[in-house]
């Protein structure tokens, strides 16, 4: 393998991992604080995707927009959609038997995702099925390294969101109010944190991640229907490998499983999409709790 | 006097950085009630829970018998014949009063094959003595807090173990609860079963324990009589200490 | 004799007679119930691991599939095909043992999440590995005429895995499962040896659906890796379970029949008519809602989850009902 294409292999799983941790910390946000596998994560990503390419395309002839800014005015509505989602599905779960929650968390959410995906999949009769967003800006090329400007500001964008995300948990009373109730959910109760209001905060916010990683997905390459539950699948990967509560986990775990698909994309492609789940397997057998599990 | 049954030694246990256990060492002896006190958070639960095998100290052993035990699994600890009672009763809630102590039967340190119809009289027996006859088919959530307490007396006798851990069994309880209750812990250990007990009610531990051990921030700061350690000052300035 | 086992028997009964009747659209109905067995094997034998013992293990389908795939290649290998139906069957318990170790060191949750991702892995491995399976264009066998011995087949692995529920249910491996779904902790605490215990129901778990694996390929003829490793096929057999109630014998049955008969009866029935009628002057095909039976669905698993946790059977008139008709096992 050359120098110049090992560098553009690293630096396209890079950019791929950015991604896998922006709607992963999405999920581990809301399970963290509420213990609920969220399957329809993965949904509004694609919701998410699907509603920055429907404003860009009706906006289109108006006014040509930067997409990058559609995914900016979404991200807040997706706020409320996570808000309104807890309320109706996941709030009266909490009170449930631990593994009774489980069950109807697994249940709610699944069918929730089924609903989701069927829908969008009905309302796309007729049109293409896969959408993506026209918007290109041309290549920077150093040297004999070709980077895609749109990935680079995705990064960037991937970048500010984590930090502003870390500065969020680590210093706001809401942030701490967050991690409080990831670690201990009765001990956060106790102290008189409002673990209700942090529950549906978590769900909003992660609800948001997932949203802005939809409309990355939607510009960087496509969004269909039925990318939901797969994608979910990879984000939980994600979650569990780099350790509940843990995100600088997340992080890692995101980055690890964006350059395993691109090296084994580049060597053999085929078994590129297995990455996630064969790190999964082997992460957990090794430590069951995650990279950085306690 | 005999070989102790337990014994404790230099036991340590950490919890990311906050030292629970401090060389904690101490002993028990066969058929007899030893009893722990000490101000909340001494590190009293945390001790039951490194002997049942639910963590592995940091450092220290515990001698059970002949036998070194430490960092064995909990299942297996059962088995060899310690069991217990939980601060925070957690008898299983969704199962049957019957079958939470069928467990003990099937699985604890008398876990021989045993004939279905003999079982049940044992179990019958068993909930009679704890006071919970009639409430077999019950689930044990349907149960009022003392009887769940009840509930896991007779699971954890249902082992038949050699030594019992009793987490604060008594604290809760009314004066009348407390009077029956301190009776079925002297009827157990004059069936022969040594009991290590944790309680706060001094009236229980003076009168029921043959000896008292004092845990305080992590380490013994005391152990004796109950009428020696109620005049220990390190003991009294501990209590004080925690009031204030 | 116990009137718990007169109903069961006198079903059993009618449907061993059902295929001697003749009429036109007998192959038609053996089909449908055939689809109904095989959900009710899914159901079923997911519920031991998921219902007894409380682990959601959202990657059952897995064990399907491996006997699916396995039947299919021991076949064409000509192993004959008794050898292949047990083969693949133990083809699916191996797997299962192979996973139990690391898989049962996670708990709750972890577990879930993990046995999921087994079902993208193992259908990536299943493409991948082309020259066995046949990749993505599918794995074929020749078989002849099959539709009655394969209804008899498939009644007999439903009685075979509804009775070894329920003796799983009344055994003391049942009660240590269920010490485990209530409080793995405490359970260890009073000598339950919970791995072992775990690994021994997941075995159990995994043999009936390898077995249902082998009919269905030989049923089809054909299978590919969107038919036994979608996601569909995955969760609809544990939403089965929960829709009738987790836990109870009869709760993976009474969810199997309802969904089974929503799917074949309504929306099979309805994607066939066109209906229209003018709604605030549009025209509406009726038959077009068809399309939207997965919302459907998920909409019927969302209300479930919401409002009965404890599925149909624990309904107080249904459990009513199923206690007088004895068909109501207790979860105690
Ligand atoms: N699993 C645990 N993780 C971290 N800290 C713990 C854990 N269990 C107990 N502790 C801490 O150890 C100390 C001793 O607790 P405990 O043994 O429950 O005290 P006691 O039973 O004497 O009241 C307390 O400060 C408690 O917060
Ligand atoms: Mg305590």
């Amino acid at each position: 393998m050359e120098f110049t294409t090992l560098v553009q292999v690293i630096i396209n799983g890079v950019l791929l991992g950015g991604v896998y941790a922006l709607a992963a910390f999405g999920l581990s946000l809301i399970f963290g604080v509420s213990g609920v596998l969220n399957l329809a994560h993965g949904e509004f990503l694609m919701v998410g995707g699907m509603a920055v390419f429907l404003l860009f395309d009706a906006l289109q002839n108006v006014w040509y927009v930067n997409p990058f800014i559609l995914v900016a005015v979404v991200a807040p509505l997706f706020f409320l959609v996570g808000l309104v989602f807890e309320k109706a599905l996941i709030q009266p779960l909490t009170q449930r038997k631990e593994h009774v929650r489980l069950a109807s968390a697994v249940l709610v959410t699944l069918g929730a995702a089924l609903v989701i995906e069927d829908v969008a999949d009905f309302a796309s009769r007729g049109s293409q099925y896969e959408k993506s967003v026209d918007f290109f800006i041309p290549s920077l090329v150093i040297g004999e390294i070709y980077l895609e400007t749109n990935k680079l500001v995705m990064f960037g964008l991937v970048l500010i969101l984590i930090v502003a995300l870390f500065i969020f948990l680590r210093f706001t009373y809401v942030g701490l109010a967050v991690q409080a109730v990831t670690q201990n959910r009765r001990g956060a109760l106790l102290v008189g944190v409002n673990t209700t209001r942090i529950n549906a905060i978590a769900f909003g916010i992660g609800t948001a991640l997932a949203a802005v990683a939809g409309g990355f997905e939607v510009i960087n390459s496509m969004v269909a229907p039925n990318i939901g539950l797969p994608l979910t699948l990879k984000y939980l990967c994600i979650v569990v490998m780099g350790g509940l509560g843990s995100f600088l986990g997340v992080a890692l775990g995101g980055v690890i499983i964006g350059l395993g698909e691109s090296f084994l994309g580049f060597f053999y492609p085929a078994w590129s999409q297995t990455v996630a789940y064969l790190l999964l397997v082997t992460v957990l057998l090794i430590r069951p709790k995650g990279l950085f599990g306690k | 006097m005999s070989a102790p049954l337990m014994s404790v030694r230099a036991l340590t246990v950490n919890f990311s950085g906050l030292r629970a256990l401090d060389r904690v060492s101490f002993s028990v002896n066969p058929g007899k009630i030893t009893g722990i006190i000490g101000p909340n958070g001494a590190g009293k639960t945390t001790l039951f829970n490194v002997i049942a095998g639910h963590y592995r100290p940091s450092g220290g052993q515990i001698i059970f018998g002949e036998r070194n035990i430490t960092g064995w699994k909990s299942d297996r600890v059962c088995r060899l014949g310690i069991s217990r009672t939980y601060q925070h009763v957690r008898p299983f809630l969704g199962l049957s009063v019957y079958n939470n102590v069928k467990v003990g039967f099937l699985y604890g340190h008398q876990a021989v094959n045993w004939k279905q119809k003999e079982l049940s009289q044992e179990i019958a027996s068993m909930l009679e003595f704890v006071g919970l006859e009639g409430l077999g088919e019950k689930r044990a959530e349907e149960l009022i807090p003392l009887n769940r307490k009840r509930l896991e007396v007779a699971r954890a006798l249902a082992t038949h173990p050699r030594l019992l851990l009793l987490d604060e069994l008594i604290a809760g309880l009314t004066p009348t609860e407390t009077l029956s209750m301190m009776e079925t812990i002297r009827q157990i250990n004059a069936k022969g079963i040594t009991v290590l007990m944790i309680e706060h009610v001094m009236k229980a531990v003076m009168g029921l324990s043959d000896k008292v051990v004092v845990l305080h921030h992590g380490e013994v700061i005391a152990e004796g009589s109950p009428a020696q350690v109620a005049g220990d000052q390190a003991v009294i300035d501990a209590y004080l200490g925690a009031q204030h | 004799m116990n009137k718990a086992f007169l109903f069961p028997l006198v079903v059993v009964g009618l449907l061993l007679a059902f295929p001697l009747i003749e009429m036109d659209a007998r192959d038609y109905i053996l089909l449908i119930l055939f689809t109904l067995f095989l959900n009710i094997v899914l159901a079923q034998s997911y519920d031991i691991v998921g219902g007894q013992m409380g682990y959601v293990n959202l990657g059952h389908i897995v064990f399907f599939a491996i006997g699916a795939y396995a039947f299919g290649i021991f076949l064409n290998a000509q192993l004959g095909f008794v050898l292949s139906l047990i083969g693949g069957a133990g083809a699916s318990v191996v797997f299962a043992a192979l996973i139990s170790y690391p898989f049962f060191r996670l708990r709750g949750a972890y577990f879930s999440l993990a046995a999921f991702g087994l079902v993208k892995l193992m259908e990536y491995v299943t493409i991948n590995m082309g020259a066995l399976t046949g990749g993505s264009n599918g794995l074929k066998i020749e078989a002849g005429d099959r539709v009655v011995p394969i209804f008899y087949l498939s009644l007999a692995v439903v009685v075979a895995v509804v009775i070894c529920s329920w003796l799983i249910g009344r055994s003391q491996l049942g009660l240590a499962m269920k010490t485990i779904r209530e409080d793995e902790e405490v359970a260890r605490d009073f000598g339950v040896p919970v791995l072992k215990i775990k690994v021994q129901a997941l075995l159990i778990s995994s043999f009936f659906p390898g077995l249902m694996g082998g009919l269905y390929t030989w049923q089809l003829q054909f299978i590919d890796t969107d038919q036994v490793f979608g996601l569909k096929i995955a969760l609809t057999p544990i939403a089965m379970a929960m829709l009738g109630g987790s836990g109870l014998l009869i709760g993976p049955i009474i969810g199997a029949v309802f969904l089974v008969g929503v799917e074949e009866l309504i929306w099979t029935q309805l994607a066939q008519v066109h209906w229209t009628v003018t709604l605030l002057g549009y025209e509406v095909d009726i038959g077009q809602f068809a399309h939207l039976r997965g919302a459907i669905l998920g909409l019927i698993i969302v209300l479930v989850g919401l409002f009965m946790p404890g599925g149909f059977a624990r309904l107080p008139p249904v459990e009513r009902m199923l206690t007088r008709a004895g068909l109501m096992t207790e979860d105690k």
